[in-house]
């Protein structure tokens, strides 16, 4: 092995880097906590990162060049995983690893699997945040997709929703009856009609439209006769379904990995020594 | 009512660590029953009087946390050469109740969501972690101040090492519902906010600990404080967290 490819598979390299990370991460939960990036922080929430990464109009340098860091950190922990997988493999085919290293190796992999499918999800599809309705009215994204809201039903106290969500309680809004009606069409044609409420959902193949929340009217004051309104996101994210299936994989993966090694056996209990 | 089975329960605890420094086994045994009795009330009297679990504020997770520690620890009176890891256990629940001086002592809000089974799950899963992550330390730190490195000493490390493993798992099945919670609630299952970027601080962290390389004791005892500081880490996070 050369001496390039050993630096790559190191050991060190994963700690190094993993250092980075948490670094970085912290001056993120920094920025994030800081009244001047706030602001950028929910426009990036607010697109999908690729439309906002890409987008000479919508976000700030600064936190793109943060963004950029992070992911090539990850790159960089991306390919140490595979460098140190394939070396793995040469021991295994050397016959010089143990069945819970094999195990343990395979659970790197689909840490591998679920960490681009969350990189999928960040990049593929789209998303659209905070689209606003009432009763009647439409939103159109550029997919082609249109919504439209045939009712809101919300059951609570319409004072409540100047609140903060964290402060409303179960006597001011019943989250269960509250609903929208909603349709969604795609160039003119209606896919489907549902009634959506928090928490559940509308799904229409890879097309999510999520009600996120009830809201005053635009321009509306809390009073006895003032309808509520909904907030919606319309999004799609093809490597969803893969993510939430490999994602408890690999839970079941380390914890079966820990039944395996929880007696301390002089060969398998800890195969990070180099 | 709640504050003042909070100083009961905190001056339970405090005679609890006396009672193992001087050595009294059998007021050890009660003393940790009754703690363990009357915090599990106070978890029910809060549950009782705001309708939600008892996960959800710095108070009612706190104490949640110190039940779940006496629980692991109880069993460990009864194995002879324990009991200085008990006593970390024993001092990590009285840092718990440290913290919990500085907040209010009140059951959470009835926020209307509160009984949504995946934000239920996803603050339970917590709790079990960061307690399983104190636990954790209790074995690291008794394996870093036993400087003799015999195979029982070896088996500190290890049982650390486990129980941090077991945290880990705990942690990543709470983030797995937090994520579909995020999907149903917001449309996406990631956010660019601090509540985010803390859970995933936490989980590169675990991950580093678990990927310290080397052999021999220095490594072993670099392996161990990082483990080790992984509970106080999480610990941090969360009290920062409560306050925004």
């Amino acid at each position: 092995m050369s001496k390039v490819t050993e630096r790559l598979s190191s050991m060190y390299l994963t700690v190094w880097v993993l250092v980075f990370l948490v670094l970085w991460m912290g001056f993120g939960l920094y920025l994030a906590g800081t009244e001047s990036f706030t602001k950028d922080f929910r426009i990036m929430n607010n697109l999908l990162i690729r439309d906002w990464l890409f987008s000479k109009d919508t976000g700030s340098e600064f936190l793109k060049t943060w963004f950029v860091i992070l992911c090539a950190a990850m790159a960089v922990m991306g390919i140490n995983l595979i460098f140190c997988s394939w070396n793995k493999i040469f021991k295994i085919i050397r016959a010089r690893f143990s069945g819970n290293q094999l195990f343990m190796l395979i659970v790197h992999g689909i840490f591998g699997f679920v960490a681009l499918t969350h990189l999928g999800g960040l990049m593929l599809g789209f998303e659209y945040n905070n689209i606003r309705l009432g009763k009647g009215l439409k939103h159109t994204v550029r997919e082609g997709y249109e919504l439209a809201v045939n009712d809101v039903h919300f059951v609570g106290e319409i004072s409540a929703l100047s609140k903060s969500k964290r402060d409303i309680t179960r006597d001011e809004l019943n989250y269960v009856e509250s609903y929208a009606d909603i349709s969604l069409f795609r160039d003119g044609k209606l896919l489907r009609n549902q009634r959506v409420f928090l928490l559940k959902p509308m799904s229409c193949g890879d097309v999510h439209v999520t009600l996120r929340s009830f809201i005053l009217p635009d321009n509306g004051r809390p009073g006895s006769k003032t309808e509520a309104w909904a907030m919606f996101t319309i999004s799609r994210n093809p490597a969803l379904k893969t993510f939430l299936v490999i994602y408890p994989v690999m839970i079941a993966g380390i914890l079966v990995y820990l039944f395996m090694t929880w007696r301390k056996s002089k060969f398998n209990h800890n195969n990070n020594h180099k | 009512m709640l504050s003042n089975l909070f100083y009961i329960i905190f001056s339970l605890y405090f005679i609890l660590l006396l009672s193992n420094i001087t050595g009294y086994k059998k007021s050890e045994i009660v003393l940790c029953a009754c703690a363990a009795i009357l915090d599990l009330f106070t978890l029910l009297y809060t549950l009782n009087s705001s309708g939600n679990l008892p996960l959800f504020n710095i108070f009612e997770s706190f104490l949640f946390m110190a039940f779940l520690l006496t629980g692991m620890g109880f069993p460990l009176i009864f194995r002879g050469e324990s009991r200085w890891t008990r006593r970390w256990v024993w001092i990590e629940i009285i840092i718990l109740f440290i913290i919990m001086l500085f907040f209010p002592k009140e059951a959470s809000l009835p926020v209307y969501d509160h009984g949504y089974s995946y934000i239920v799950l996803f603050h339970g899963f917590r709790c079990i972690a960061l307690a399983l992550m104190l636990f954790a330390a209790a074995w690291f730190i008794q394996f870093i101040i036993q400087r003799e490195m015999d195979e029982r000493t070896g088996m500190l490390a290890h049982q650390g090492r486990n129980y941090l493993v077991l945290s880990a798992v705990f942690y990543l099945m709470g983030e797995y519902v937090g994520i579909i919670w995020c999907q149903k609630g917001w449309g996406d299952f990631w956010m660019w906010n601090q509540t985010f970027f803390q859970s995933t601080l936490v989980v590169l962290y675990l991950m580093l600990a678990f990927h310290i390389p080397g052999k021999g004791r220095k490594a072993e005892d670099v392996r161990c404080v990082i483990g080790g500081f992984s509970g106080f880490f999480t610990l941090i996070l969360s009290v920062v967290r409560s306050m925004y």
